[in-house]
Protein backbone atom coordinates (compact mmCIF):
# COMPACT_ATOMS: atom_id res chain seq x y z
CA UNK A 1 0.00 0.00 0.00
CA UNK A 2 1.49 3.56 -1.23
CA UNK A 3 1.63 6.24 1.87
CA UNK A 4 -0.64 9.60 1.46
CA UNK A 5 1.32 12.67 2.03
CA UNK A 6 -0.32 12.52 5.12
CA UNK A 7 0.80 8.96 6.30
CA UNK A 8 4.57 10.15 5.31
CA UNK A 9 4.18 12.19 7.65
CA UNK A 10 2.86 11.07 10.34
CA UNK A 11 5.69 8.10 9.64
CA UNK A 12 7.99 10.49 9.94
CA UNK A 13 6.79 11.81 13.47
CA UNK A 14 6.47 8.49 14.58
CA UNK A 15 9.87 7.29 13.95
CA UNK A 16 9.43 4.65 11.50
CA UNK A 17 10.51 7.10 8.66
CA UNK A 18 13.74 9.20 8.43
CA UNK A 19 14.42 11.46 6.38
CA UNK A 20 17.48 14.13 6.93
CA UNK A 21 16.96 17.30 6.23
CA UNK A 22 13.22 16.77 7.18
CA UNK A 23 11.16 17.69 4.11
CA UNK A 24 9.92 21.00 4.69
CA UNK A 25 7.24 22.81 4.50
CA UNK A 26 4.59 19.75 5.03
CA UNK A 27 1.49 21.95 3.89
CA UNK A 28 1.08 21.59 0.39
CA UNK A 29 -0.85 25.33 0.16
CA UNK A 30 2.86 26.36 0.92
CA UNK A 31 5.65 27.42 -1.37
CA UNK A 32 7.97 24.98 -1.97
CA UNK A 33 5.95 21.92 -0.52
CA UNK A 34 8.06 18.96 -1.30
CA UNK A 35 5.20 16.59 -0.91
CA UNK A 36 2.65 15.47 -3.42
CA UNK A 37 -0.30 13.56 -2.64
CA UNK A 38 1.53 9.98 -2.74
CA UNK A 39 5.26 11.43 -2.77
CA UNK A 40 7.61 13.44 -1.38
CA UNK A 41 10.63 15.46 -3.52
CA UNK A 42 14.50 14.69 -2.19
CA UNK A 43 16.72 16.83 -3.49
CA UNK A 44 20.55 16.54 -5.40
CA UNK A 45 23.34 16.80 -3.51
CA UNK A 46 26.70 18.71 -4.23
CA UNK A 47 28.64 15.81 -5.37
CA UNK A 48 28.82 13.88 -8.50
CA UNK A 49 30.86 10.92 -9.50
CA UNK A 50 31.51 10.24 -13.47
CA UNK A 51 32.67 7.14 -14.07
CA UNK A 52 35.81 7.14 -16.92
CA UNK A 53 35.71 5.22 -20.25
CA UNK A 54 38.26 2.88 -20.62
CA UNK A 55 39.93 -0.09 -22.01
CA UNK A 56 38.23 -2.47 -19.74
CA UNK A 57 35.01 -4.60 -19.24
CA UNK A 58 33.54 -4.42 -15.81
CA UNK A 59 33.03 -7.98 -14.56
CA UNK A 60 31.63 -8.13 -11.02
CA UNK A 61 33.00 -11.90 -10.24
CA UNK A 62 36.36 -10.79 -10.06
CA UNK A 63 37.80 -9.53 -6.57
CA UNK A 64 38.15 -5.58 -5.80
CA UNK A 65 35.64 -4.11 -7.87
CA UNK A 66 34.60 -1.94 -5.51
CA UNK A 67 37.74 0.07 -5.40
CA UNK A 68 38.16 -0.88 -9.72
CA UNK A 69 35.19 1.46 -9.64
CA UNK A 70 36.63 4.15 -7.11
CA UNK A 71 39.74 4.09 -9.65
CA UNK A 72 38.49 4.82 -12.60
CA UNK A 73 35.66 7.58 -12.08
CA UNK A 74 36.25 11.00 -11.82
CA UNK A 75 34.94 13.02 -8.60
CA UNK A 76 33.32 17.06 -9.03
CA UNK A 77 31.32 19.39 -6.90
CA UNK A 78 28.20 20.88 -8.93
CA UNK A 79 29.32 24.64 -9.55
CA UNK A 80 26.82 27.41 -8.48
CA UNK A 81 25.93 27.78 -12.09
CA UNK A 82 25.49 24.23 -12.25
CA UNK A 83 27.02 21.24 -13.92
CA UNK A 84 25.65 20.23 -17.89
CA UNK A 85 24.86 16.70 -18.45
CA UNK A 86 25.51 16.32 -21.74
CA UNK A 87 23.20 13.81 -23.99
CA UNK A 88 24.49 10.62 -23.13
CA UNK A 89 26.53 11.01 -20.62
CA UNK A 90 26.03 8.76 -17.62
CA UNK A 91 27.01 10.35 -14.06
CA UNK A 92 26.11 8.96 -10.31
CA UNK A 93 24.58 11.22 -8.15
CA UNK A 94 22.99 11.03 -4.51
CA UNK A 95 20.46 12.43 -2.64
CA UNK A 96 21.09 15.85 -0.10
CA UNK A 97 18.62 13.62 2.33
CA UNK A 98 19.80 10.83 4.33
CA UNK A 99 16.88 8.39 4.58
CA UNK A 100 16.16 5.72 7.14
CA UNK A 101 13.83 3.19 7.07
CA UNK A 102 13.89 1.35 10.63
CA UNK A 103 13.12 -2.28 10.77
CA UNK A 104 10.15 -2.52 13.08
CA UNK A 105 7.62 -5.25 14.13
CA UNK A 106 4.63 -4.90 12.09
CA UNK A 107 5.26 -1.22 10.87
CA UNK A 108 8.66 -1.31 8.82
CA UNK A 109 8.15 0.57 5.59
CA UNK A 110 10.19 -0.12 2.10
CA UNK A 111 10.06 2.71 -0.67
CA UNK A 112 10.54 3.38 -4.26
CA UNK A 113 12.71 6.04 -5.83
CA UNK A 114 11.45 7.92 -9.00
CA UNK A 115 12.36 10.36 -11.07
CA UNK A 116 9.90 13.60 -11.95
CA UNK A 117 8.21 14.12 -14.98
CA UNK A 118 9.14 17.66 -15.76
CA UNK A 119 12.76 16.32 -16.12
CA UNK A 120 11.75 12.93 -17.89
CA UNK A 121 10.48 15.50 -20.49
CA UNK A 122 13.83 16.81 -21.24
CA UNK A 123 15.41 12.70 -21.40
CA UNK A 124 16.73 12.80 -17.96
CA UNK A 125 16.67 9.66 -16.12
CA UNK A 126 17.94 9.68 -12.32
CA UNK A 127 17.60 5.89 -11.55
CA UNK A 128 16.51 2.91 -14.17
CA UNK A 129 17.87 -0.10 -12.51
CA UNK A 130 17.93 0.10 -8.75
CA UNK A 131 14.37 2.00 -7.28
CA UNK A 132 13.90 -0.12 -4.11
CA UNK A 133 15.07 1.55 -0.81
CA UNK A 134 14.67 -1.88 1.47
CA UNK A 135 13.35 -1.79 4.66
CA UNK A 136 16.14 -1.41 7.09
CA UNK A 137 17.92 0.77 4.76
CA UNK A 138 19.98 3.98 6.14
CA UNK A 139 21.83 6.25 4.02
CA UNK A 140 21.86 8.46 1.18
CA UNK A 141 20.40 7.66 -1.60
CA UNK A 142 22.74 7.08 -5.48
CA UNK A 143 21.21 8.09 -8.37
CA UNK A 144 22.03 6.66 -11.74
CA UNK A 145 21.63 9.33 -13.89
CA UNK A 146 21.36 9.73 -17.58
CA UNK A 147 20.76 12.19 -20.39
CA UNK A 148 19.08 10.57 -23.18
CA UNK A 149 17.63 13.48 -24.89
CA UNK A 150 19.19 15.32 -27.65
CA UNK A 151 20.47 18.50 -25.24
CA UNK A 152 22.58 18.79 -22.82
CA UNK A 153 20.45 19.15 -19.29
CA UNK A 154 21.60 22.18 -16.45
CA UNK A 155 22.15 20.07 -13.00
CA UNK A 156 22.37 22.07 -9.72
CA UNK A 157 22.83 21.24 -5.95
CA UNK A 158 19.96 20.99 -3.79
CA UNK A 159 17.33 20.91 -6.85
CA UNK A 160 14.23 18.59 -6.68
CA UNK A 161 15.74 15.63 -8.53
CA UNK A 162 13.87 12.83 -7.62
CA UNK A 163 10.56 11.54 -5.40
CA UNK A 164 10.27 8.84 -2.79
CA UNK A 165 7.16 6.98 -2.88
CA UNK A 166 6.57 4.91 0.52
CA UNK A 167 4.69 1.96 0.85
CA UNK A 168 3.67 -0.39 4.09
CA UNK A 169 5.75 -4.11 4.02
CA UNK A 170 3.59 -6.47 5.02
CA UNK A 171 4.65 -9.40 7.14
CA UNK A 172 8.31 -8.75 9.20
CA UNK A 173 10.74 -9.52 7.15
CA UNK A 174 13.68 -12.05 8.37
CA UNK A 175 16.66 -10.77 9.60
CA UNK A 176 19.25 -10.42 12.79
CA UNK A 177 17.24 -9.42 15.77
CA UNK A 178 19.95 -6.81 16.24
CA UNK A 179 18.75 -5.25 12.90
CA UNK A 180 15.06 -4.47 14.72
CA UNK A 181 15.15 -1.44 15.98
CA UNK A 182 12.98 -0.04 18.59
CA UNK A 183 11.05 -1.82 21.05
CA UNK A 184 9.78 -5.63 19.71
CA UNK A 185 11.19 -7.97 17.03
CA UNK A 186 9.19 -10.56 15.67
CA UNK A 187 10.70 -13.16 18.41
CA UNK A 188 9.15 -10.44 20.79
CA UNK A 189 12.62 -9.97 21.87
CA UNK A 190 13.24 -6.17 23.38
CA UNK A 191 16.62 -4.72 22.06
CA UNK A 192 16.29 -1.09 22.85
CA UNK B 1 30.12 -4.79 22.43
CA UNK B 2 30.74 -3.82 18.74
CA UNK B 3 32.65 -6.43 15.86
CA UNK B 4 34.90 -5.41 12.99
CA UNK B 5 36.47 -6.88 10.54
CA UNK B 6 39.97 -6.25 9.26
CA UNK B 7 39.59 -5.03 5.74
CA UNK B 8 41.94 -2.78 3.37
CA UNK B 9 40.17 0.95 2.77
CA UNK B 10 40.54 3.06 0.06
CA UNK B 11 38.18 6.53 -1.11
CA UNK B 12 35.05 5.77 -2.68
CA UNK B 13 33.37 7.16 -5.70
CA UNK B 14 31.67 9.83 -3.40
CA UNK B 15 32.94 12.19 -0.67
CA UNK B 16 32.47 10.34 2.95
CA UNK B 17 32.07 6.89 1.35
CA UNK B 18 35.40 3.93 1.60
CA UNK B 19 36.25 1.40 -1.29
CA UNK B 20 36.02 -2.05 1.23
CA UNK B 21 38.00 -5.33 0.15
CA UNK B 22 38.25 -8.21 2.79
CA UNK B 23 39.15 -11.96 2.53
CA UNK B 24 36.57 -14.35 3.05
CA UNK B 25 36.86 -18.09 4.16
CA UNK B 26 34.95 -19.36 1.31
CA UNK B 27 34.22 -16.40 -1.20
CA UNK B 28 37.81 -15.32 -2.01
CA UNK B 29 38.43 -11.47 -1.68
CA UNK B 30 35.25 -9.32 -1.69
CA UNK B 31 34.72 -5.57 -2.29
CA UNK B 32 31.64 -3.11 -0.95
CA UNK B 33 31.07 0.29 -0.70
CA UNK B 34 30.85 1.39 3.08
CA UNK B 35 29.96 5.01 4.51
CA UNK B 36 32.51 6.61 6.75
CA UNK B 37 30.25 6.20 9.94
CA UNK B 38 30.56 2.42 9.25
CA UNK B 39 34.67 2.14 9.09
CA UNK B 40 37.60 2.54 11.09
CA UNK B 41 40.01 4.36 8.80
CA UNK B 42 42.83 4.76 10.84
CA UNK B 43 42.82 0.69 12.12
CA UNK B 44 41.91 -0.32 8.47
CA UNK B 45 38.17 -1.88 10.16
CA UNK B 46 34.44 -1.86 8.91
CA UNK B 47 31.75 -3.00 10.96
CA UNK B 48 29.70 -5.53 10.95
CA UNK B 49 26.92 -7.82 12.83
CA UNK B 50 27.81 -11.19 13.92
CA UNK B 51 25.29 -13.43 13.15
CA UNK B 52 27.32 -17.02 13.92
CA UNK B 53 29.81 -17.98 15.60
CA UNK B 54 31.41 -21.07 15.00
CA UNK B 55 34.31 -21.15 17.57
CA UNK B 56 36.95 -21.71 15.08
CA UNK B 57 35.04 -22.57 12.33
CA UNK B 58 34.89 -19.19 10.98
CA UNK B 59 32.48 -16.58 11.98
CA UNK B 60 29.39 -15.55 9.57
CA UNK B 61 28.98 -11.91 9.48
CA UNK B 62 26.67 -8.79 7.99
CA UNK B 63 28.12 -6.15 6.15
CA UNK B 64 27.05 -2.99 6.29
CA UNK B 65 26.31 -3.17 2.53
CA UNK B 66 26.07 -6.14 -0.23
CA UNK B 67 29.47 -7.03 -1.19
CA UNK B 68 29.33 -6.61 -5.52
CA UNK B 69 31.02 -10.23 -6.11
CA UNK B 70 28.08 -12.44 -3.93
CA UNK B 71 25.63 -9.77 -4.17
CA UNK B 72 24.89 -10.75 -0.49
CA UNK B 73 25.61 -8.96 2.94
CA UNK B 74 26.20 -12.23 4.78
CA UNK B 75 29.55 -14.16 4.21
CA UNK B 76 31.39 -16.19 6.31
CA UNK B 77 35.26 -14.75 7.51
CA UNK B 78 38.29 -16.03 9.28
CA UNK B 79 38.09 -15.96 13.33
CA UNK B 80 41.19 -13.93 13.06
CA UNK B 81 39.60 -11.30 11.24
CA UNK B 82 37.29 -10.27 13.16
CA UNK B 83 38.19 -7.57 16.20
CA UNK B 84 35.36 -6.80 19.17
CA UNK B 85 35.61 -3.52 21.09
CA UNK B 86 33.83 -3.26 24.11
Amino acid sequence: MILSNVEIQKAIDEGRLVIAPDPQPRACEEPNCPYDTTAVDLHLGSALSIPRSGPFNYDLRQPGIATFLSHNCDHIEIPAAGYVLAPRVFVLGRTLEKVTLPLKAGQSLAARIEGKSSFARCGLLVHFTAPTVHAGFDGTLTLEMINLGNAGISLFKEMPICQLILEAVAGDPQVHPSQFQGQTTPAGTSNT
Amino acid sequence: MSSWLRCSLEPGMFPGEYAVEMETSEAGRISLFAPEDKVKADQSLVRVEVLQDNNGGGVIVCLPAPAFEISSRTVKVPQNSLVRFE
